[in-house]
């Protein structure tokens, strides 16, 4: 057998798996909407380490990760960095959401947001928002997946076809279990990803270079500025210290208030298992350092590969490994796509339906109406993710930066609705609203920015946090509204 | 089961968000940039990627602190 038909059969075994993974644990929950999308808040440590460790690491961790190391050096810090002040706002938060989702039935970050400051646009805002953030992520997945198969087959399977197969499953899955699906593919995926990520990490700097020290010293000959933080940017020059800072600390600061991280916290089924959930993520950090050796391991070995981000299939095809290993490294590919895009895609469309369109009707919508919404929602965004993955030709990459300064604007509300009694509603709408004005002003407009390089989402922090603590300050929150966020603050 | 100990959780709470605003300054600014911005290696590997990684650990260990500090308040084992 060739090497394209051994690795074929080793996807084929890992999709298999995956799917009977996503299936399975669907037949346990409920059939309400608790149950779809919070998995009626039963999660354990396990299941919540990997659903969110595995949601954030994408299809970029496994291609874009390594390339950034291969052609930009230690710029790629940039993402283990933003990992470690990420999660911890989580240890705090976290606890206080799940038991607020618990007492009110909250089952999406609006819903407390909206509760909290009793405002029907806040949820739609943010719902706007989501769906914008996530549809782009999404797509990008699907590319990723469809170009993994692509390339193991040498083209005999389309783009188009690899993407439908891989998303068909994740949408066949989501559909059936819901959270619960996610959860346990998430788990199967996590540690598959994990193997195949330090398998590389350490074999190819010991093929290549005969070990990671003598790898960096090869570096540090051939290419020393590639080692000298913060490293390089797109274009070769050195990245400014205000680019890579303001990055790190807006990616940090959204890092959880990306809803479908947000909501995963009314999945938990204790406090103490949630914040366990958050002592461990950095053990999941640690898997970025091997996918970063891998790229680090190409720079004199395999110099003026383009684009940067082939630069872990370049490897792999120019050594002889055997095909069983091509087979379970595209497989780890594939797996670092569909966790994170089977955990989007249901966030999406609960969102969608929870925030989204229940606020703007009237009347209370059947708990199994809802929940059949929900999943309509989850076909028609797929839908949408692959009309975009395989015809559109927008940008989605400046889509998906614009949304990381986007996310990081819910932080001040989140902060304010949970431990700030006066905040004000007017205020925390018009501090978010403003601050993601702010944000898309400097996103397209770079050359008015405060500082060089400084990330947009950094002014659209100040502004939403200046709004929303002055308004609150002259004008504090007072009776229902106020009472409240005394009994949130104190929950 | 531990005893539910309300002193020891505040040390432990005040250690993490030391340790999360120590990291936001030494990842996030330059203030610190001569600490790690040398392309001088240790242990064979990039300083930059030791600094990094010393800070995750830091945090590693401050969040372990907490979370032992934490009553068992909820009635379920994690």
């Amino acid at each position: 057998m060739t090497t394209a038909t051994v690795a074929l059969i080793v996807c084929a075994v890992y999709l298999a798996i995956t799917l009977a993974a996503g299936i399975l644990p669907g037949l346990k929950v409920s059939k309400s909407v608790a149950g779809y999308v919070a998995a009626d808040r039963s999660m354990n440590t396990v299941l919540l380490y990997f659903v969110l460790g595995a949601s954030i690491f994408s299809s970029f961790a496994f291609l874009g990760a390594p390339g950034w190391a291969y052609s930009r050096g230690v710029a790629a810090l940039f993402v283990l960095g933003y990992g470690v002040i990420g999660m911890v706002p989580f240890y705090f938060v976290g606890p206080r959401a799940r038991r607020l989702g618990e007492r009110f039935g909250f089952v999406t970050q609006a819903e407390l947001l909206s509760h909290r400051f009793q405002s029907p646009l806040l949820s739609v805002a943010l719902a706007v928002l989501s769906v914008c953030a996530f549809v782009p992520y999404l797509v990008l997945q699907m590319k990723g997946a469809g170009l993994i198969l692509e390339t193991l087959t040498d083209g005999r399977i389309s783009v188009e076809m690899g993407a439908a197969i891989s998303y068909g499953i994740v949408l066949i899955y989501v559909l059936t279990s819901g959270v619960m699906g996610v959860g346990w593919t998430n788990a199967f995926q996590g540690v598959f990803m994990m193997i195949i990520a330090w398998f590389l990490g350490l074999y190819l700097p010991w093929k290549l270079h005969g070990g990671v020290g003598p790898m960096f010293e090869s570096i540090r000959a051939e290419r020393p500025e590639l080692l000298v933080a913060p490293g390089l940017d797109g274009s070769g020059n050195p990245w400014p210290w205000a680019a890579f800072g303001s990055s790190v600390l807006v990616s940090g600061l959204g890092f959880t208030m990306w809803p479908h991280l947000f909501m995963k916290a009314y999945a938990a089924k204790s406090d103490r298992a949630l914040r366990l959930t958050v002592v461990l993520y950095p053990t999941f950090q640690v898997f970025l350092v091997p996918i970063l050796l891998v790229g680090f391991s190409g720079v004199t070995a395999a110099p003026g590969v383009t684009p940067a981000d082939s630069i872990l299939p370049h490897l792999l095809t120019q050594l002889e490994i055997p095909a069983l290993l091509v087979g379970l490294v595209c497989a780890g590919a594939l797996a670092a796509s569909m966790s994170s895009g089977d955990s989007i895609l249901h966030a999406a469309a609960s969102i969608a339906i929870r925030d989204g369109v229940r606020p703007c009707l009237r009347g209370k919508i059947a708990d199994e109406r809802e929940r059949s919404w929900i999943r309509w929602m989850v076909l028609a965004l797929t839908l949408v993710a692959y009309y975009f993955a395989v015809v559109s030709e927008l940008d989605l990459i400046s889509l998906l930066l614009a949304a990381y300064g986007g996310v990081a604007q819910i932080l001040p509300v989140v902060i304010a609705a949970l431990f700030w009694p006066r905040a004000n509603p007017r205020g925390a709408v018009a501090g978010l609203l403003l601050g993601l004005a702010t944000n898309c002003w400097f996103l397209f407009r770079p050359e008015t920015r405060v500082v060089e390089g400084l990330h947009e989402g950094v002014h659209g922090l100040v502004v939403n946090v200046a709004v929303l603590v002055l308004w609150s300050l002259v004008s504090p929150a007072r009776g229902e509204v106020a009472e409240r966020g005394e009994a949130f603050a104190r929950i | 089961m531990r005893e539910p100990s309300t002193t020891r959780v505040r040390p432990a709470l005040w250690a993490v968000a030391l340790i999360w605003i120590g990291s936001i300054l030494a990842l996030a600014t330059p203030l610190v940039t001569p600490a790690w911005s040398g392309e001088a290696s240790l242990f064979g590997l990039p300083r930059s990627l030791i600094w990094v990684l010393g800070w995750l650990t830091a945090m590693f260990v401050s969040l372990v602190w907490a979370y032992r500090s934490e009553p068992v308040d909820d009635g379920e084992a994690p």
